[in-house]
Parts: structure tokens; C-alpha cells; sequence
């Protein structure tokens, strides 16, 4: 059963994370030099969600639904 | 329905449960694997444990519990009166300091309420139970009811009514105890603990006990709990809670607002004191799952559990599945309303591997039954995500293979009907193809079929329905005004495979209870009329005795004809706004229709013993004498013959309205006096119908000048009976009261009423309910029969049931007791 962008808001960093491994889907992933962190983009459902890592764990530390509808053309 | 009647019930539900294979189940694993057990050679996902935090495995406590035994040994077996293994004080110690409070370890949470309620509740308290709660608490407040203490119950989490009886009961109590649940196990539903705060507030009489046992350790800081999670104790309150569920470590803690309070249950509690304490394993667990709570640890599961709980309704809404649970709570309710489909769906459900329960009468009215589930925290998403698709794709499934629609489950829980929610239409869902006769009045069914069907069953003939719906429509009173249905089901060829009547009237709740708790209920009705009544809905009526039902059991369409009366009822108890359904009398050794019944949610309890002499052989007092057995031959000629010729006896077709006026006192003296099948009294217009019509009878019975001074002697005793083609029927009886202890009227009526029918030409008299030992000695038998019930609403029943247990059961009057019939 697909969850909407707002249901999905509603859970916790680990539950998303969970949940992004069950029913996610790896699309795309950049370093960002600034931050020193992965960021990974997941297609979840009928929406994108941005998944930032720590490069030192490779723990998520946030997760966060996308906004933008071109988000993957700016993954290049 | 006694209380023998409630036992038998769940004896039989349990059974039927148990042979559908769904409840007494066993694991067969030799070593469990988190929330996977083995059931039936079948691995299957636990969706039925109360470990809510999933603990049970966890390391620190395994390995406490060991250490606990090699120090301990495998019990310190000896009364916390005297002395207790080192743990208990460390385990108070911290216990206190998660709940702010002083605490008691118990070694369960019922000998808990056994060991606080007695000490806590005086005689002279009241106590309010709520109407769900905890079983255990209901049986400890048994003991101090034995001791007079007043017991009553409410509805479930009605403040309103909470304050109502507080402000009525603080006249005569003190203390007022409210005893309630802190989360419900069954619905998973809370108790509104800011309200109660409130009126203990208000209400210096109230007092709160409440059972936390589903809410220690999944909430509030430390662990604390539902009701303590984020509030002190309140000064006026006890809260008792468990450590064998999300705590995993088997146990149970009281916690009190003054250390006097807790010390006075420690010295006086009846389990304190000679019961074995907690075994020590149990008790090392508990201190390193106490250290889990102070230290905060715990507040990982805590979250891990609510984002499952979160998640689990998420999908049971997107999935359009009708959970009757609270958004918080780990113990969930889908709605399913017959006990038939949620036995198909758990079934199926355990098919595909997951093993949830059923949460069916006495725990939830018979009608309102539900699959039970709970989540933990060792539950994944996965495995959430999976069982509710399939449970989303069994539930429709399951109510058509049962032939009920979700319609009928969103109207047996009162909830609104969601759009493009589809029921079945009418015609396929009633009628199956069978011709299917539905009249509001006798005169809308023909009367030669009918009287052919049901005719020589008693006083239920096309005339006898007819004088029914003459006397109880159109009057004041709302109870003696009545809806009638008929139903006549044939099958293709046109012939009767079953008819029946059915008839809708206000009843009263107690009606087969314990003559006592009438009396008790009848005190209350002196202040509202309508207390403990509710309307009811019965195959036959109030004023007929006998097989209602006529059904051709060598039809095969009889089962389908049965469905389709179910599926009519069901309508007719929606129209009527009816919570009681009877359906009256069956055969009681009918396992096949008992299983029916089961399946559609009725259970059985046993009908009024119906009283009747199927043959007369004798043609007079001799032969009548020597067919009765040795006792009853000597009551015959003490009690009966010996006053013969006292009277002068009547069958009167002239009655004067003053004189059945009279004859009505008699009946109303005999029905103000017996307790034993409590009704509503009938209306004297019934008795004017009957007074004019050929098919009844009024025999009166009035004692010869020698024995009443009298200048106006007037009947002593009075009879109503019904002629139908085959049998005599006696209806009712008047009385007297004050000749009756010297003369005998009562028995002498039955007398005169079995020689009435024999001169009439009768071979059977029927000679009804109740008085069944004094009806015996006249050569009665009884009918083996049975009534079929559904009550929509529990609360009426355990209300009565949490009545004084003092009672005695429902004893004969007639006759033998001084003064009275």
C-alpha cells in the first residue's frame, strides 16, 4: 500500500529509513563537498525523497521528501 | 439470562471456538525465534503477544533472570509476611522512583486487586465498576460485595453518568471507588484520566482504582505507563499494573499516594500475606528491567513500538479495514460483527501466517465480534505491511462466504457507512430464490394456512394472533404496545418450509433473572420506570408459550429459509431499535441448529421450564388420582380434594366489566407478587378482548358461604385459558392472597383448569411457565427447550450480573409459601 508525501512525513528518521529500504528505490547519489555528506535520492511510492549519509557511518542522518519535480535531472 | 445461563454460553462459545481450531491453541516450537511461533507445523507471525516492547529475549534480563537462579535457587518459598528474598526491596526501591510514589511487587496483578480492594473498599463504600473492565478487578470486587459493600457498574467511560451516580450514591457513602481499566484489552480503547482527575477534584466521595496492566513501560517517562505516563499520582486514586506484558518479566505493582496506604495492604492484603511470592528469576528480571526504565534505555523501544503502532493504522485505514482501536494503542480491533466471519478470517489468516485472535462474547457483545490483534515492537514493517494486505484481501471474502455484507458490520458498531461502501442487493441477500411472505398483521396471512402450520401449538392461532395484535396496539402505556411481523417462507413449489411471528416490545432486562435482583431492579424502577428495560425483539411473543418456529426439516431449502429469517430479524431489530433478539422455543438437543444459531451469533440459554400434560387418560377424580405418582397422589387428596366442595366454580362467558375488573385485581395481585418471569404487566384491555371471545375461557372460582363471610362474595381465584383445536391452554391465574394459605385456591384453579380441559374434550393442556414443582405434582412434563439470544449490548447484563450475589434463585411461589402465590 503506497503512502502519500504527508504520511510518510508523519514517521520517525529510522521508520522512514525503514521504510525507504522496503518499499524505495535507489535513483541516484552525490557527494556534497560542502557538507562531507552522501546524498542518496530514493524514488518511494509516487514521490522523491533525499537520503543524507554520514560519510563517516554511512548512517542516514536525515530524510527528507522532495519538492522539486526536476530533481533528477539535477542529479545530472 | 442467569448466571449459570452466561457459563454455559462461553462454555459453548469456547467450544465451538476450540473445534474451529482457533483458540486453545499450542506452540510446538523448541525454541522461539522473536515473534515466529510454530502452530500446527506451521510457522506463523505472532500477532496475538502483550509483550508490546518485545523485551522478553532481551540479553540484560535473560541473563538477571539466570543470575537470579544460580543465587536464588528456582524459588524462595516462603510468606512476604515473614520475609522476602533480597530482590522485592531493590525492586520497591526503584519501582518508587519511577512512579514517584510507593509501590508494592505482587506476584500477579489479579492477586494484586485480591490483595488491595479488601483492604481499601469498606463495607460501607460504594463501587462503580466501569462496564469493561478488567475481569479481575471484577472478581476481586466480589469479595468486598460479599461484605456488603454496594456494587453497580456504568457504561463504558460515560463521565457523565460517573458524576450522576456519585452525586446520587455520596447521600448515603463516603467513599465512592471508580474502577477502571487504563487501557481496555479488548477494543484497545483508554480511560479518560484527566476527566476522572477532574471529578476526584470536584468530589471529595470519589476514588479512583485503575488497571494500567496494558500501559506499564510503552509510555510515559521511565516507563511509567497510560495513566501515569505524564501526571502524578492522584491523592485519591490506586493504580495497579502489570510486569508480565511490554515489562516481560511476569509480576504485578500497586502503587498508592501515601506510604500508610501501601503499608496497610501490605499488612492486611490477603495474597500478602499467605500467598508464595514472585520466583526469583522473575524477580532479578524485573530489577534489571527496572534499571532499563531509569535509565531511560527503554525509550528506544517505546519508539520503535509507536512508530509499529503508527504505521499499522495507517495501512488498516488506507486499506478501508474498520478498526475500532485508539491511534495509540498497541491493541487493535477490526470489526467484523458475527462470530461466523470472524471465525473465516482468522482462519484464513492463520492459513497464510498470521496468527491473530478473535475477540468475540462474553469479552465483547456477540454482535459486536472482531479480530483481535496486537502490534510489539519486534513486529517490522514488513510483516505489518503484509498481514493487513492480507487481511484487506480475506475480510470481503470472508463476510460473502458467511452472507454477511460490511454494511451490516458498519451498522452492528454504529459507525457511519463509508461512501461506496455496496451491499448486497436486497432480493439476493434475503430471499435466495424462495418465496418470501413478510405481513404486519395476522389478517395479511391466511388463515387456513397458517393455522395448518402452527394452529394446535397454543394460543398463537390466526384468532389467538388476532386478539394479540388487538390488545397490545393503540394503548398508552409504551410497553404494552407491540409491532407484529409474520413470515411465511416457501420454496419453489409452493410449500411452507417455515413461519413464524415475531413481535417487538419494551422488556425488562431481568426478566429471567434471580427473583432477589428483581426485587432489587424493581426499587430502582420506582424512580425510573424503564431502568435496566430495553426493547426486544422475540420470535413468538411475551403471552405465548410453546414452538413458535415451524420449520420442515426434511425441506432442503430449511437451512436457506433459516438465513433468510436471520437476515429478516436483522432488519426487523435495525427498524425496531431492538438490543435483545429471542429467538423462542427450540428443540434443546438440536446440535445442527445450534451451530447455525452460533455461527449467526446467537447463543442458547435455556427457555422457562414449559409446563403441560400431553395426554389425559382418566375421564375422573379417581382415574385422575391414580395416574399420579405416590407423592403427588398424596398432595392430590390434601391440597386438592380435601377442599373440592368448598367452591363454587364457574367458566363465565357473562363477565360484568366490574366483575372482570375484579378478576384483572387477582391477576394484578399474582403478577406484583411473583418475581420469577419479571414482566411488564398486561393491559386490562387484553382481558376485555378475551372476555368476549369463543376461543378463551374464565373460569371462576369462588368459596361457598361457609367459608367466606362476605356479604358480597366475590371469585377467590380466577383462570384465562385458550381453546385451540387440539389443546387446552392455560394463560394466567388471579388470586386472592388471604384465602389462599386456608383453601387453596391456587392449586384448586389448576385442578379445576385440567378438568375443564378433560370435560372439553381435550387430551393435551398446556399449563405454561413457572410454579413447575406445583404443576408437577398434577402430572406435568416439560418441554426440552432452548431460546436463542443476541444481546446487542452487554452492559445490561453484567450490570445485573454485578448485583449482589447473596441472591436466591428464582424459587417457586405458588402454593407452599405463606400468604403469597
Amino acid at each position: 500500500m503506497e503512502l502519500t508525501k504527508e504520511e510518510f512525513s508523519v514517521f520517525s528518521l529510522k521508520s522512514k529509513w525503514q521504510l525507504l529500504k522496503k518499499d524505495g528505490c535507489l535513483i541516484k547519489s552525490r557527494v556534497s563537498k560542502v557538507e562531507d555528506k552522501l546524498i542518496a535520492l530514493y524514488k518511494v511510492y509516487q514521490f522523491y525523497i533525499e537520503v543524507i549519509f554520514d560519510l563517516d557511518d554511512m548512517k542516514p542522518i536525515n530524510i527528507i521528501p522532495v519538492i522539486n519535480p526536476d530533481i533528477v535531472r539535477l542529479y545530472g | 439470562m442467569s448466571k449459570n445461563s452466561v457459563i454455559e454460553t462461553v462454555d459453548q462459545i469456547a467450544t465451538y471456538a476450540k473445534e474451529k481450531g482457533i483458540v486453545h491453541l499450542s506452540t510446538q516450537d523448541d525454541a522461539l525465534n522473536g515473534n515466529i511461533i510454530r502452530i500446527d507445523n506451521k510457522e506463523v507471525v505472532n500477532y496475538g503477544s502483550c509483550s508490546y516492547l518485545g523485551l522478553e529475549f532481551h540479553p540484560k534480563i535473560n541473563k538477571a533472570a539466570k543470575k537470579a537462579i544460580d543465587d536464588y535457587g528456582t524459588q524462595f518459598s516462603a510468606s512476604r509476611a515473614y520475609i522476602s528474598p533480597k530482590y522485592y526491596d531493590e525492586l520497591e526501591e526503584k519501582m518508587d522512583e519511577i512512579f514517584n510514589a510507593k509501590t508494592i511487587v505482587t506476584p500477579t496483578t489479579t492477586l494484586g486487586h485480591i490483595a488491595a480492594i479488601p483492604v481499601l473498599v469498606a463495607p460501607d463504600d460504594a463501587v462503580i465498576l466501569d462496564h469493561q473492565v478488567h475481569n479481575s478487578v471484577q472478581t476481586a470486587v466480589q469479595l468486598v460485595k460479599a461484605k456488603g459493600t454496594h456494587v453497580e457498574m456504568i457504561r463504558h467511560n460515560r463521565m457523565d453518568m460517573l458524576e450522576e451516580r456519585v452525586r446520587k450514591l455520596k447521600e448515603k457513602h463516603s467513599k465512592i471507588w471508580y474502577m477502571a481499566d487504563g487501557i481496555y484489552s479488548m477494543y484497545g480503547d483508554l480511560t479518560p484520566v484527566d476527566e476522572v482527575y477532574e471529578l476526584m477534584n470536584k468530589h471529595k466521595e470519589l476514588y479512583y482504582y485503575v488497571d494500567d496492566a496494558h500501559g506499564m513501560s510503552c509510555y510515559g517517562k521511565n516507563g511509567r505507563g497510560y495513566v501515569l505516563g505524564n501526571r502524578e499520582i492522584h491523592k485519591k486514586m490506586i493504580l495497579a499494573t502489570s510486569f508480565a506484558k511490554a515489562f516481560a518479566t511476569g509480576g504485578g505493582l500497586l502503587v498508592f499516594p501515601t506510604k500508610e496506604l501501601a503499608q496497610k495492604v501490605r499488612n492486611c492484603g490477603g495474597p500478602l500475606l499467605s500467598s508464595g511470592p514472585m520466583q526469583p528469576s522473575a524477580l532479578g528480571a524485573a530489577v534489571a528491567m527496572a534499571d532499563m526504565h531509569l535509565s531511560g534505555e527503554i525509550k528506544e523501544y517505546q519508539e520503535k513500538l509507536h512508530e509499529n503502532i503508527k504505521y499499522t493504522n495507517l495501512l488498516l485505514k488506507k486499506y478501508g479495514l474498520p478498526n475500532m482501536g485508539e491511534p495509540i494503542s498497541p491493541i487493535f480491533f477490526v470489526a467484523v460483527s458475527l462470530p461466523k466471519v470472524g471465525y473465516n478470517l482468522i482462519e484464513r489468516l492463520l492459513n497464510d501466517g498470521y496468527y491473530l485472535n478473535i475477540g468475540i462474547f462474553p469479552t465483547v457483545p456477540i454482535k459486536n465480534t472482531g479480530v483481535r490483534f496486537t502490534i510489539t515492537g519486534l513486529h517490522t514493517f514488513e510483516q505489518i505491511a503484509s498481514m493487513v494486505k492480507a487481511m484487506a484481501y480475506h475480510y470481503p471474502i470472508a463476510l460473502e462466504e458467511e452472507g454477511f455484507t460490511l454494511e451490516q458490520v458498519y451498522k452492528a458498531f454504529k459507525l457511519g457507512i463509508p461512501e461506496g461502501t455496496i451491499g448486497l442487493p436486497e432480493e439476493e441477500k434475503s430471499t435466495n430464490g424462495l418465496d418470501v411472505l413478510h405481513a404486519k398483521t395476522i389478517l395479511d396471512v391466511n388463515r387456513e394456512e397458517w393455522d395448518s402450520l402452527l394452529g394446535d401449538r397454543g394460543t398463537y392461532d390466526w384468532n389467538g394472533l388476532n386478539v394479540l395484535e388487538n390488545s397490545f396496539t393503540g394503548n398508552d402505556i409504551p410497553e404494552q404496545n407491540w409491532d407484529f411481523d409474520y413470515i411465511v417462507i416457501k420454496d419453489d413449489s409452493g410449500k411452507p418450509v417455515l413461519a413464524t411471528f415475531l413481535t417487538a416490545a419494551i422488556a425488562k432486562d431481568d426478566m429471567l433473572m434471580p427473583e432477589d435482583i428483581s426485587i432489587e431492579v424493581e426499587e430502582k424502577r420506582k424512580e425510573d420506570p424503564y431502568y435496566l428495560t430495553s426493547k426486544t425483539l422475540a420470535v413468538g411473543s411475551f403471552l405465548t408459550e410453546g414452538y413458535h418456529l415451524y420449520l420442515d426439516r426434511t425441506s432442503k431449502y430449511w437451512q436457506k429459509a433459516m438465513q433468510i429469517l436471520i437476515n429478516k430479524i436483522s432488519e426487523l431489530q435495525d427498524k425496531y431499535q431492538a438490543t435483545t433478539l429471542m429467538i423462542r422455543d427450540l428443540d434443546n438437543s438440536d446440535d445442527v441448529m445450534d451451530n447455525f444459531m452460533v455461527d449467526n451469533g446467537l447463543f442458547k440459554v435455556p427457555s422457562p421450564e414449559n409446563n403441560s400434560i400431553n395426554k389425559i387418560s382418566w375421564t375422573n377424580d379417581e382415574e385422575f388420582l391414580a395416574s399420579l405418582s405416590k407423592r403427588s397422589k398424596k398432595h392430590f387428596k390434601q391440597d386438592v380434594l380435601r377442599h373440592k366442595d368448598k367452591f363454587e366454580v364457574d367458566v363465565r362467558s357473562d363477565l360484568s366489566e366490574a366483575e372482570l375488573k375484579h378478576c384483572y385485581d387477582l391477576y394484578m395481585n399474582v403478577k406484583n407478587n411473583s418475581y420469577g418471569l419479571n414482566t411488564f404487566a398486561i393491559p386490562f384491555k387484553f382481558f376485555k378482548v378475551i372476555a368476549n371471545n369463543p376461543n378463551w375461557e374464565i373460569i371462576t372460582l369462588k368459596l361457598k358461604g361457609a367459608y367466606d363471610s362476605r356479604k358480597n362474595r366475590k371469585p377467590v381465584a380466577v383462570t384465562f385459558s385458550h381453546k385451540g383445536a387440539s389443546q387446552y391452554s392455560f394463560l394466567l391465574v388471579g388470586i386472592d392472597y388471604k384465602y389462599n394459605n386456608d383453601h387453596n385456591s391456587y392449586r384448586q384453579a389448576m385442578y379445576r383448569v385440567i378438568s375443564r380441559a378433560q370435560k372439553a374434550g381435550y387430551d393435551k393442556v398446556a399449563l405454561g411457565y413457572a410454579a413447575t414443582t406445583e404443576k408437577r405434582k398434577f402430572g406435568a412434563t416439560q418441554a426440552d427447550a432452548c431460546t436463542y439470544m443476541q444481546v446487542k449490548d452487554n452492559f445490561s447484563l453484567e450490570a445485573l450480573n454485578s448485583m449482589s450475589t447473596n441472591k436466591k434463585s428464582k424459587k417457586e411461589v405458588h402454593g407452599t409459601d405463606k400468604g403469597r402465590v
